[in-house]
């Protein structure tokens, strides 16, 4: 292999132009680990030629992916808002100088610090599990849990079963053109469930939340009732489109992977695309089409939709068992955590509108999420009955 | 005697290994370049440029340790980064043979755009196991360095032990980090050992 073969090869697969026998030559280079290596080699050695005066890349976009590399090995890491920079990169020394010297003095003496007259209890839930309430058709109401794998009820053409700590609509043979029946799934805060409905669609649902379906899905097209979160992956059916309704937010969906997020105590209702296509629609503005990696978003104070690139990681971090911010408002990140630690939040004295990043796995206790957002010396925490208290 | 570029200098490197942000900063923004114009011209889509380069430079930072030792540092960073980019071609060859197999292109949308997004994730995590599992003494020095930006130097004033000691620990828990990155199947970096000869 030369360095011309190479250079074209790649700008060919760059454009997408790349024919049979060139696309063959490269997975074949890729697949034998000498070649790969020479490849790799030669790779390297045209990097090193390339120019490196050029300002290719805007400074912005350079910065946010510095700031990404940084975090990587930072759990938790606290933005400092660009606007009042100046002080705070003071009050940022001050805030170091004053955390060292509380280690040091904490550490190296062994004195005690009363830092408080009351014993504050140091703030922890479990966090939460697979719970939901099934509403039936017939007004039965049905709790759900991990436990027992067991038939739950044969409604309007399905059997309900229930099995490993998953709902699954399996529709009946033989019967055909019943009218619906629609049963509604809901989730606590501290809850989540998965949903299988009729057609093989597979819904995640997210804590405090609640989805409307039928039984078995007839006439053109699927639809389904969502409040909250979820995460849906639906199955392919050309011939029958698949909806999601969401207060004013439509969805409309082929085979496809997505998760759309409408609380109503957050500010908008968001749609985030995985993979396939949606097309987003709310009264009052055009349809908008997504492609994967992009998210469609519905201003609650507005009324505007409008699309644009989406983090899908931190969107869809939940659905994966993640809790992941990326600069993320101090208060946002409060909600999520009383949606999923079933605990209420309080502000107490003058709380910064600070934000965070960080990763961690959703079956952490909560005291681990605290602990690493107290690190920062920004903020602190405590606990009172069922509600957790932040302050500075 | 060839003299080294600010970005590349024996005190910048060693600030580097100690965990200095900023002086990797001024690296990462001088050798980010050539790598922003190859990929530029050889990614399909140009989103992947960033995901790339950043997940070149998170290998490269677990590695901050290792810098003062390498002989020819812009030649070791193409290296890791052309094996970054080779990956990311295997991963977009195997993905578009499942979807043109599968035959649907619906709004001839059809890629899954957020795989590097995931893959980014996932390492993220890993990293995070690792500096979970860290001892104890390894962790407080390691949060002093990275959460509070303090050098080894202020780090042993204030723990009360030597600085070799300091950064020992610090080079140790960065090992563990990327062995934990390569049990996950994210490393190793062997490439290291070829291209930097000690002497």
């Amino acid at each position: 292999m030369d360095q011309q073969q190479i250079g074209h090869i790649l700008k060919q697969y760059a454009a997408g132009t790349l024919t049979g026998e060139e696309r063959r030559e490269l997975e074949q280079w890729l697949a034998k680990q000498p070649d790969r290596e020479e490849l790799a080699a030669r790779i390297a050695m045209m990097m090193g030629e390339e120019d490196n005066t050029s300002q290719l890349t805007d400074q912005d976009q350079s910065q946010e992916t510095f700031d990404r590399i940084m975090a990587a090995d930072k759990p938790v890491v606290r933005h400092i808002k660009p606007a009042s920079r100046w002080w705070m990169a003071a009050a940022a020394a001050v805030l170091v100088l004053v955390s060292a010297g509380a280690y040091w003095f904490l550490n190296g003496k062994k004195q005690s610090v009363e830092v408080a007259q009351t014993k504050t209890v140091k703030p922890d839930k479990d966090p939460g599990r697979n719970t939901a309430v099934l509403y039936l058709a017939d007004s039965t109401v049905v709790e759900l849990d991990s436990t027992g794998n067991r038939q739950l009820a044969a409604q309007g053409g399905s059997r309900v079963m229930l099995t490993n700590g998953q709902l699954a609509y399996v529709p009946q043979l033989g019967i055909n053109g019943m009218l619906p029946a629609y049963n509604r799934i809901a989730t606590p805060r501290g809850g989540e469930f998965t949903i299988i409905l009729s057609d093989g669609t597979t819904v995640w649902l997210n804590a405090a939340s609640s989805l409307k379906f039928p039984t078995v899905f007839s006439g053109d097209k699927r639809v389904v009732e969502l409040t909250g979160e979820a995460y849906l992956k639906v199955a392919e059916d050309p011939q029958h489109p698949f909806e999601v309704k969401i207060r004013d937010v439509n969805v409309a969906v082929l085979g496809t992977q997505f998760n759309v997020m409408g609380y109503e105590d957050e500010a908008a209702i968001i749609t985030t695309l995985v993979s396939g296509a949606v097309r987003v629609t709310a009264p009052g503005n055009g349809g908008k089409l997504l492609a994967p990696g992009e998210h469609a978003v519905l201003k609650n104070s507005t009324g505007q939709l409008y699309v644009e690139k989406a983090d899908v990681g931190e969107e869809v971090a939940w659905k994966n068992g993640s809790i992941q911010f990326e600069r993320t408002n101090i208060r946002q990140i409060m909600r999520q955590v009383s949606r999923w630690y079933d605990v209420d939040i309080k502000y107490r004295g003058d709380v910064e509108d600070m934000d965070f990043t960080c990763a961690i796995s959703r079956k952490d206790k909560l005291s681990k999420l605290l602990s690493l957002l107290e690190m920062t010396a920004a903020v602190h925490f405590t606990m009172e009955g069922n509600t957790i208290i932040v302050h500075k | 005697m060839r003299i080294s570029p600010p970005y590349d200098g024996a005190d910048t490197v060693q600030l580097i290994a100690d965990g200095d942000e900023k002086a990797f900063f001024e690296f990462y923004t001088h050798h980010a370049k050539p790598l922003r114009t190859f990929l530029l011209k050889y990614t399909r889509v140009k989103t992947d440029v960033e995901d790339i380069i950043q997940e070149t430079f998170i290998k490269i930072w677990l590695h901050r340790d290792q810098l003062p030792a390498i002989e020819n540092i812009s030649a070791w960073i193409h290296r890791i980064a052309s094996r970054v980019y080779l990956d990311h071609l295997d991963r977009e060859l195997r993905n578009r043979d499942r979807k043109e197999s599968a035959g649907r292109d619906w709004y001839g949308a059809g890629q899954v755009v957020s795989e590097e997004r995931t893959r980014l994730l996932e390492i993220r995590r890993s990293i995070f196991v690792a500096l979970n599992g860290l001892t104890e003494p390894r962790k407080k020095i390691f949060h002093l360095n990275r959460e509070l930006g303090m050098k080894p130097a202020q780090i042993a004033e204030i723990l009360q032990m030597p600085v070799g000691t300091v950064k020992n620990q610090l080079s140790a828990a960065l090992r563990q980090v990327r062995d934990q990155l390569s049990a996950s199947g994210y490393g190793p970096l062997a490439v290291i050992f070829f291209v930097s000869p000690l002497f």
